[in-house]
């Protein structure tokens, strides 16, 4: 009985050992789930603008690599947007906004979109014990999604 | 039931899902060269004309007569890959853009129909496709529709199973004036309570915008919109004005109703704002804005902003805002980054400081008051990153910040990741400390994601642990795995399946499911 256990076990991890580290180059969908607005192709996973625009490339009276989408992009991407947010809908649909920024919407960003684990998103994990403590850190980054809108979940407890 | 709002959306949603539904299949009736000019005009046009001249890249006039057929399909399969074999002619492009041309990410048959398209161009004026070709478009509409169902037990040993629908309809008249954009959510749950509520819709955005001069000009949108303009950063139901009077200058405005919290009565509410701003050619904006609200009819909040950018050397940017409360007659926050990017190396510092009673006074929901956050309380937040490229696909991140209160006890939060990608595999591992002065506020947080493409299936496992000094609850580990599978069965239909285990003080085990069915399309009207 424990050697079957054994040999189910050992199975599962070679076929996920099989998957994760077979050769195969995936064919590219750009155009699937991500329809671009006026960029000319799709883009994925923390896009870089200067991989292909030369760094002095001016956009909204900015150098486009003020644009790279850097391992520093979510703190920074609310002053962009709140200066010219008009550069946002480039490449990206009200929606794609929408899916962090949400009204009343329960599904966690991370659950929607858990296909790319390389994106930030918040509440990843079993969130409700750990919001505590994240509350309890800094308030203001709980504040300006549920601070006066999104919130209806909140006052279950909150009351 | 469901609202009229979210039952409009639907119905247009309805005939944008069946029209192209009962139209005959485009594969086999449109000629490939004509599939493929859609392709060129999506994908290419922003790049390259056919007889227009130059753009960002080369006039494509009589291409097909300069360069080998093969030659071509390789070239639009993978620049790079052809720059890089010591193809003479693609070394030659190369040196004479400075850009070289991303991979256009199009399948072998894409492929074949944008060198047809480009062949159609050699084959005279007289042709029938050509005056085919001609045509203009009339518009453009965009339409996807994301269903999840999800299957979860609460810890009293309730089942839920509720069904998520999100629809995004997006409509765009060929000059660009007029367009439309809307997304609907609705939640019905299969299994639940009885005496929980089983149904719920939103209507997240809906708005149509008119631009008499695309491109430049001012613009005018009427709906429910989100406004992100300086200080404001809110959803409302009313119109929005904004006019870019010279490149450098410009301004917006905004007025309706505010979108709050349903509980929150509605009457009297109104909300108005707007931001003016400056730029200084790749130096600088600045920007100060304003908002006014009121909730049944009484004052609720008066915000006035100041946002800038600066590039004062070539190197170093700095960017953030100040936020100030009419109503308390103090600071809500303060938020400024310091950036320095260098070649593979992006450097960057931050500094935040709030104080709750200002920031937090028009809050509809208690977690913010003064009893539960303290009196007078504040947050003075001071750190930053470091994060280097070891190539495109490989980097690392370190960071740190401290988090200082007023009355409480500071924090500190720091650690780094690793994230790397090649080839279809990509993966990621953090690890970050928290080291407060208070118990709750030690802990250690592991990350780490596998992410796989194999032909059309992605496989994701992604596992979270957060490791307290002190057992919380009697829990020392809260963590929470998960696996996720997701067929693409074409470029607009997909399906997908999770399944994540999850541990913490609250809960002593969780299983939940979550079943994906994702479409999109885009057509020309």
């Amino acid at each position: 009985m424990k050697n079957r256990k054994y040999g189910k076990t050992a199975s599962l991890l070679l076929i996920l050992l099989g998957v994760f580290t077979s050769n195969t180059v995936p064919e590219l969908f750009a155009a699937e789930m991500k329809i671009t607005g006026d960029h000319p192709i799709s883009l994925s996973e923390k896009p870089r603008c200067t991989e292909c625009h030369p760094a002095d490339t001016e956009v909204g009276f900015k150098p486009i690599e003020v644009y790279n989408h850097d391992g520093d992009w979510i703190p920074r991407h609310r002053f962009l947007a709140s200066q010219t947010a008009v550069l946002c809908n480039a490449c990206h649909k009200v929606s794609f906004c929408t899916d962090c920024h949400a009204y009343k919407e329960e599904l966690k960003p991370s659950d929607k979109h858990s296909d790319s684990p390389e994106r930030w998103f918040p509440h990843r994990g079993d969130y409700l014990f750990q919001h505590r403590i994240d509350g309890r850190i800094d308030p203001t980054s709980c504040f300006r999604c549920h601070g006066r809108q999104n919130n209806e979940i909140c006052r279950r407890c909150h009351k | 039931m469901l609202s009229t709002r979210l039952r409009i959306l639907y119905f247009f949603s309805l005939l944008c899902f069946v029209a192209p539904a009962t139209a005959a299949d485009p594969a086999s009736e449109t000629p490939s060269y004509k599939r493929g000019e859609g392709i060129f005009k999506n994908r290419c046009a922003p790049c390259h004309t056919i007889g227009g001249g130059k753009k960002i890249g080369p006039d494509l006039s009589g291409v097909t007569e300069r360069r080998k057929r093969d030659w071509l399909v390789r070239w639009l399969d993978n620049p790079g890959v052809m720059i890089a074999s010591g193809d003479e002619t693609a070394k030659k492009i190369a040196k004479e853009y400075s850009i070289v041309m991303p991979p256009p990410n199009l399948t072998k048959n894409e492929i074949l129909e944008v060198v047809e398209y480009l062949e159609s161009h050699k084959m005279g004026g007289g042709l029938p496709a050509r005056a085919e070709l001609q045509k203009e478009r009339k518009g453009e509409v965009s339409f996807s529709t994301r269903t999840y169902l999800q299957f979860f037990q609460d810890a009293r040993g309730n089942r839920y199973q509720p069904l998520y629908e999100r629809v995004d309809l997006e409509v765009q008249e060929r000059e660009r004036k007029w367009s439309f954009r809307s997304s609907g959510l609705l939640r019905y749950d299969l299994r639940t309570p009885a005496s929980d509520k089983r149904e719920m819709d939103e209507l997240t955005y809906a708005f149509l915008t008119y631009t008499p001069s695309p491109g430049r000009g001012p613009v005018f949108k009427i709906g429910r919109y989100y406004v992100f303009d300086g200080v404001a950063a809110d959803q409302v139901d009313g119109v929005h004005f904004s006019w870019e009077i010279v490149p450098s200058t410009g301004l917006s405005v905004f007025g309706g109703r505010p979108v709050e919290a349903e509980f929150d009565g509605k009457r009297g509410d109104y909300v108005y704002g707007g931001r003016l701003y400056q730029r200084v050619q790749n130096k600088a904006e600045v920007g100060v804005s304003f908002l006014k609200e009121d909730n049944n009819d009484r004052r609720f909040r008066e915000e006035f902003g100041l946002d800038i950018w600066l590039l004062p050397l070539k190197n170093i940017e700095l960017q953030g805002h100040s936020y100030w409360n009419n109503m308390t007659e103090g600071w809500m926050e303060h938020f400024y980054t310091l950036r320095i990017p260098l070649q593979k190396v992006v450097i960057t510092g931050q500094f935040g400081q709030t104080d709750y009673r200002d920031a937090f006074s028009a809050s509809t929901l208690s977690a913010f008051s003064p009893d539960l956050l303290g009196r007078d309380e504040g947050l003075t937040k001071i750190g930053g990153s470091v994060e280097y490229r070891f190539s495109r696909d490989i980097s690392a991140i370190a960071n740190y910040m401290n988090y200082g209160y007023k009355k409480s006890g500071d924090a500190r939060y720091y650690g780094g990741s690793v994230n790397a990608g090649a080839r279809g595999l990509s993966a990621g591992l953090s690890v970050h400390r928290m080291d407060g002065d208070i118990e709750r506020l030690r802990y250690l947080e592991f990350r780490a994601y596998i992410k796989k493409d194999v032909h059309r299936v992605t496989f994701v496992l992604d596992a979270l642990d957060l490791h307290y000094d002190q057992p919380m609850s009697g829990l020392r580990d809260a963590y929470s795995v998960s696996g996720t599978a997701l067929y693409r069965i074409t470029n607009a239909l997909s399906v997908g399946a999770d399944i994540d285990y999850r541990k913490n003080p609250d809960f002593s085990l969780n299983t939940l499911a979550l079943l994906k069915l994702l479409y999109t399309f885009r057509k020309d009207l």
